[in-house]
Parts: C-alpha cells; sequence; structure tokens
C-alpha cells in the first residue's frame, strides 16, 4: 500500500447559493511538491484554498492531511501555514514580533525564537529588518514577512493565495524566482492559487485547472501547455489554437476532419468535444517552411501580422473561415492578403474532450 | 486664493459661533471664583466644596456609577458589536437596537422605575448604573461598530493559520487594533454617565449624583458658591476628556 500522500481533497463540494465553487473536487498533493491551483476569478481555486485551511467548511467531502481526516478541525488545529494576497502583517507588530507569532504556542525561550526569526528573515533575503514596523515596507518585502511568519513554525504545508497579485510585474518575476527557491530549500509542499498562467507553468511542480469548480486537468506544466484535456484549458493558456471539424469514422482509427485539412487521431478521448475540436500551439505551426513527408500541410490566407518582440504573431484564416495564429520568432517578412502554405506536425495536433459538467 | 475681507469674515462668523457655545459656561466659572459677600476673585469656593457632607456623598456617587458605567457600557457595546459582526446581522436590525436612544428621557426612566418596582427592586445605586447604562450603551455600540468596521478580520484568519485559537487571535490582535475605539466609547459611557440627570432621578431612591443634587437644590433653595465651584470642575474635566477622546482618534489614524 501506498503512503498516505501529505493532503487529499477528496470529494468535497462547497456552494455559496446557487453558485457552485467546489464540485466534488479530488486532489492529492506529495510531501515536498509545488501544487498550484489555477483558474479565472470565481472558479472555485480559492475557496477551496481556504477550506484545505480550515477557514471554509466543505459541504461534504473530507480533507486529510498526512491520512488525518481535519475536516472538523479548526485551522489553527492544522499545522499549515497561509500567505494571502493582502499580506495581512500585523500592522501593531515589528517584523520581527509578525514572524515570531506563529511560535508564541511552541514554549520556545527568548534565544531561539530570536535565530529562528532571524534565519527566515535570511531566507527571505531580508536580514537586519527585525526591529522594522511592518507597515513601512514596501509590497514586495511585506508579502516576504508574511512568508517568513507563515514559514516559522515549519508547517508540513503551505498556503499561498494568489501572494504576488498585488506586486507590479517587475517584483513579481523576482518573488516567482525567490519564492520556488524558498520552496526547495525549505522542502515544504507548496499549494498555490493564481490566476496567471505564467506564474503557474514556471514555478510549478504540477498544476490543476480550475473551471466553475470542476479540476479540468491536473498535469505538469510542459504536458498541460502542450496538450490541453479540453477547449477551457487550450483557450486559457495563450498561444493556443482550437480547430473545430468533425470526426471520419468510429473507434480506435478515428479520424478529425476539418475543411483545411484531415488527422488521424492515435488516442482518442472517452468523451470527445461537440463539435468535435482539436487544439494546436501556434508555434507548432510553420508558414512556408519545408514541410517533411509525415507532416499535415494546408492553405490559409495570412490575414495580419502583429510584431510582439520576441514572436511575431501571424494571423491565418482557414478554408471555411476559422482563423489560427502562428507564432515565429524568426521574423519572417510576409505581407499581409497574401496566401501561404501552413505545415504543422501531427503530435503537435491533441484531440480535445468534453468539459467536465 | 480668498481675498482678506472674505477671510475676515469667515473668521469673525466662526468667533461668533465659538461665543455662542462657550459664553454660557462663563456665568458658573465667574461665580466659582467670586467671593460672595466682598466680589472679589478668590480660590475659598472650591476649598469649601468638601464642607458640605451632601455634595461630597453625591460626588462619590457620581464618580463610582461612572466608572460602573465606564467599563459595563463598553463591555456590552463589545460583545454586541462581535455579535453584529459574527452572525452578519443587517443594518435595518442595528437601527433597531438603537430606537431606544431617540425615546425621551423622562418616558425611559419612568418606564425603567415602574419595571424595578414591578420586579421588587428597590432604588439603589445599582438600579441608578442599569438606567445609565442603558443609555450609554447605544453610544458605545456605534462607536465600537465604527472602529470594528476599520478592523480587517483577514488578520483574524492570518493568526489562525499561525496556530492561534479564537480567544488568543482577538486578545493578541483585534484587540490592540480596536483599543482605541473601547477606550473612546469608555471615556464617552464615563462623561454620558456623569451627565445623566433626567432618566436618573427617576430611579435615584435616596442616593443622589452631582447632576441631581444640582438640579433639586437649583429647584429648591438656589446654588451656593462652591456648587459653582464644583460645576467649573465639571466642565473642565469633561472638556479635558473630550480633548483626551480627540487625541486618541487622531493616534488610531494610520502613520503614513
Amino acid at each position: 500500500m501506498s503512503p498516505s500522500p501529505l493532503l487529499h481533497v477528496h470529494a468535497v463540494r462547497k456552494q455559496f447559493g446557487k453558485q457552485v465553487t467546489a464540485a466534488g473536487v479530488d486532489l492529492q498533493v506529495a510531501n515536498g511538491e509545488f501544487f498550484t491551483m489555477l483558474g479565472p476569478s470565481g472558479s472555485g481555486k480559492s475557496t477551496i484554498l481556504r477550506m484545505i485551511a480550515g477557514l471554509e467548511h466543505p459541504d461534504s467531502g473530507r480533507i486529510l492531511i498526512n491520512g488525518q481526516d481535519v475536516t472538523d478541525l479548526p485551522p489553527w488545529r492544522r499545522d499549515l501555514g497561509m500567505v494571502f494576497q493582502q499580506y495581512a502583517n500585523f500592522p501593531h507588530m515589528t517584523v520581527a514580533q509578525n514572524i515570531a507569532y506563529g511560535l508564541r504556542r511552541r514554549k520556545l525561550d527568548r534565544e531561539a525564537v530570536r535565530k529562528r526569526v532571524s534565519e527566515l528573515l535570511d531566507l527571505v533575503s531580508l536580514p537586519g529588518f527585525e526591529e522594522r514596523p511592518v507597515t513601512r515596507l514596501s509590497g514586495g518585502e511585506q508579502q516576504r514577512v508574511a512568508i517568513a511568519r507563515a514559514l516559522a513554525p515549519r508547517p508540513r504545508l503551505l498556503l499561498l493565495d494568489e501572494p504576488l497579485s498585488a506586486l507590479d510585474e517587475k517584483i513579481r518575476r523576482e518573488m516567482q524566482a525567490q519564492l520556488k527557491d524558498i520552496q526547495r530549500v525549505t522542502g515544504t509542499a507548496f499549494v498555490y492559487v493564481t490566476h496567471d498562467q505564467e506564474e503557474a507553468l514556471t514555478m510549478s511542480d504540477r498544476v490543476a485547472v480550475l473551471n466553475w469548480g470542476h479540476l479540468v486537468q491536473v498535469d505538469e506544466p510542459h504536458a498541460l501547455f502542450r496538450h490541453p484535456r479540453t477547449k477551457f484549458v487550450a483557450t486559457f493558456f495563450r498561444g493556443s489554437n482550437v480547430v473545430e471539424g468533425k470526426l471520419v469514422g468510429q473507434g480506435r482509427s478515428s479520424i478529425f476532419e476539418c475543411s483545411a485539412f484531415r488527422v488521424a487521431l492515435p488516442e482518442l478521448p472517452s468523451k470527445f468535444a461537440h463539435p468535435p475540436a482539436v487544439a494546436i500551439r501556434g508555434e507548432d505551426l510553420r508558414i512556408n517552411g519545408h514541410p517533411s513527408p509525415e507532416d499535415i500541410t494546408f492553405d490559409a490566407v495570412l490575414e495580419r501580422v502583429v510584431y510582439r518582440g520576441v514572436y511575431t504573431d501571424y494571423q491565418l484564416r482557414l478554408v471555411d473561415g476559422q482563423v489560427v495564429t502562428a507564432s515565429a520568432t524568426s521574423g519572417q517578412n510576409l505581407p499581409a492578403g497574401q496566401k501561404v502554405q501552413v505545415a504543422v506536425r501531427p503530435e503537435g495536433i491533441t484531440p480535445l474532450q468534453a468539459e467536465p459538467a | 486664493m480668498m481675498k482678506p475681507w472674505t477671510r475676515i469674515l469667515v473668521w469673525l462668523c466662526l468667533a461668533g459661533v465659538l461665543l455662542f457655545l462657550y459664553a454660557p459656561l462663563f456665568p458658573p466659572l465667574l461665580l466659582a471664583i467670586q467671593d460672595p459677600a466682598t466680589g472679589q476673585l478668590t480660590l475659598q469656593n472650591f476649598g469649601t466644596i468638601h464642607s458640605d457632607p451632601t455634595l461630597v456623598g453625591a460626588l462619590m456617587n457620581s464618580i463610582i456609577l461612572a466608572a460602573i458605567v465606564g467599563v459595563a457600557a463598553p463591555l456590552l457595546a463589545l460583545a454586541a458589536a462581535q455579535a453584529v459582526r459574527s452572525f452578519g446581522i443587517p443594518r435595518l436590525i442595528i437601527t433597531v437596537i438603537l430606537l431606544p436612544l431617540f425615546i425621551p428621557g423622562v418616558s425611559m426612566g419612568v418606564s425603567t422605575s415602574l419595571f424595578f418596582n414591578l420586579t421588587g427592586i428597590d432604588p439603589s445605586l445599582l438600579t441608578m448604573a442599569v438606567v445609565q447604562t442603558l443609555w450609554a450603551l447605544p453610544f458605545a455600540f456605534l462607536i465600537i461598530l465604527t472602529v470594528m468596521s476599520g478592523f480587517d478580520t483577514l488578520y483574524l484568519e492570518a493568526a489562525y493559520t499561525c496556530g492561534a485559537n479564537r480567544a488568543q487571535a482577538f486578545r493578541e490582535i483585534e484587540l490592540p487594533q480596536i483599543a482605541p475605539g473601547i477606550s473612546g466609547a469608555a471615556t464617552f459611557s464615563v462623561i454620558l454617565s456623569f451627565n445623566e440627570t433626567i432618566r436618573t432621578a427617576v430611579v435615584q431612591g435616596g442616593n443622589n449624583t452631582i447632576q441631581t443634587f444640582i438640579w433639586s437644590r437649583y429647584q429648591q433653595v438656589g446654588l451656593t458658591p462652591n456648587m459653582y465651584a464644583l460645576m467649573s470642575l465639571i466642565i473642565a474635566v469633561t472638556l479635558l476628556l473630550i480633548l483626551v477622546l480627540v487625541a486618541l482618534g487622531r493616534k488610531q489614524q494610520p502613520a503614513t
């Protein structure tokens, strides 16, 4: 029998009035894992996190930590840490008092507390900040104090609710790298909630994409990015194209057909999207290249060229009017309005499932 | 930029309003520092306050009552405000709770007195304390509710996830942040208790407070210089307490 996972959320349901924020959610997080819940606002990701924390109670289902059922335990008995979007540092305390707050309940002597606080300030790169009033810090500094405070009692699990959303772009990127480092150094399991796809992809070991209280797909970042399972996941990540068509034939030899091309799908999902659709990443579409024999090729009209710095986007109209966008770093100088040949490798075409209901 | 004469006019108006507000306070002050026989300036009226045992007794009662009300009203108000937040009680019900504020003092006092009569409770300092607490409670409740609405309950959630239970989180996180409101409510309750006359007079029995004493003396025989001295002191103390309130309110503003 495999050891029980660090966190096990089992068939958890939660409803606020008519809005379902968790529709029978199942997920497991392993020790030391960086697990991210990604979704638009209202997808239920924060509510699920708050139920894990014990700040909300599920309508049904169980939450287990290290195999122990904590569903009915208050937050202060769950031995976990939490970081909030708005920092929530206690304004009437210094930095050191904030960080030491979680240590109050552990009968530590003053020297041990002082040592732990300075250890954590080193960890979050704020050495010597002990006596500063917490209200005088910048947003990034405040959030690092909040992270240190949550980690001080060495929780087995750290919950982070959009911790970088209130910060500006540059600091957010720095903090992403730093958070990942902190996670690696401490070996604490992180459950991270965000609506930012880049944040999810750069930091996580696994990402769960949520929509309307459902876990739509749980995968490693690469798999999620390359092979979205549903239309929702595909369109959530920038640069993915969804092409609709129809299925010809049944069983293992199904062929997906649209006006521009047809492709044999090696493995069919159990519940195919309706209408049938496939996802193709923009960078997998090659314009006027030298297609190899196994490539699928089709004609399209180049409608618009959008320069985006590293990438250039080419908006292509297929024969039946569907529009896809190809991205390339080469920056070919192609005039709009021209007919072009597009090539894609068959493995770049991902069949899409129906959304979970 | 304002024209100079407009500016002068504004200041004159302000001076007029202040004069109107504070002029009535001056006669007792002047009588307090005047020798009743010779009309000369003197401080001896203040010295003779303690020579009147009824007056001293009334003063003691006022102080005891103010202490009780100053503690009881904020505590009850805090409990009520916490309940309002926890149970998400709508604004309409809060307004209904505050309605006793608008009932005339005499009606309120008489009905309380009848209530005590029917339940067989004799007039005492306790009944006076109850009436005054009822009077101060809505004010204290409003003050504490206002301060608490400025307190983000996210701090409590942060404390819970740091391992603090409800009582610890309240004591260590919420209380220090809403303390200015609670001391404000206490100060206000003390002032209200000290100044309350009508409701108290109805349930006072044989006990006097400074206010009921001055009121009855004024109606029966007129006031003596040492009572003017006492009134001056009360006015001074009240103004002082108000200044403390303002200072607390200023401290409560977040440092920027």
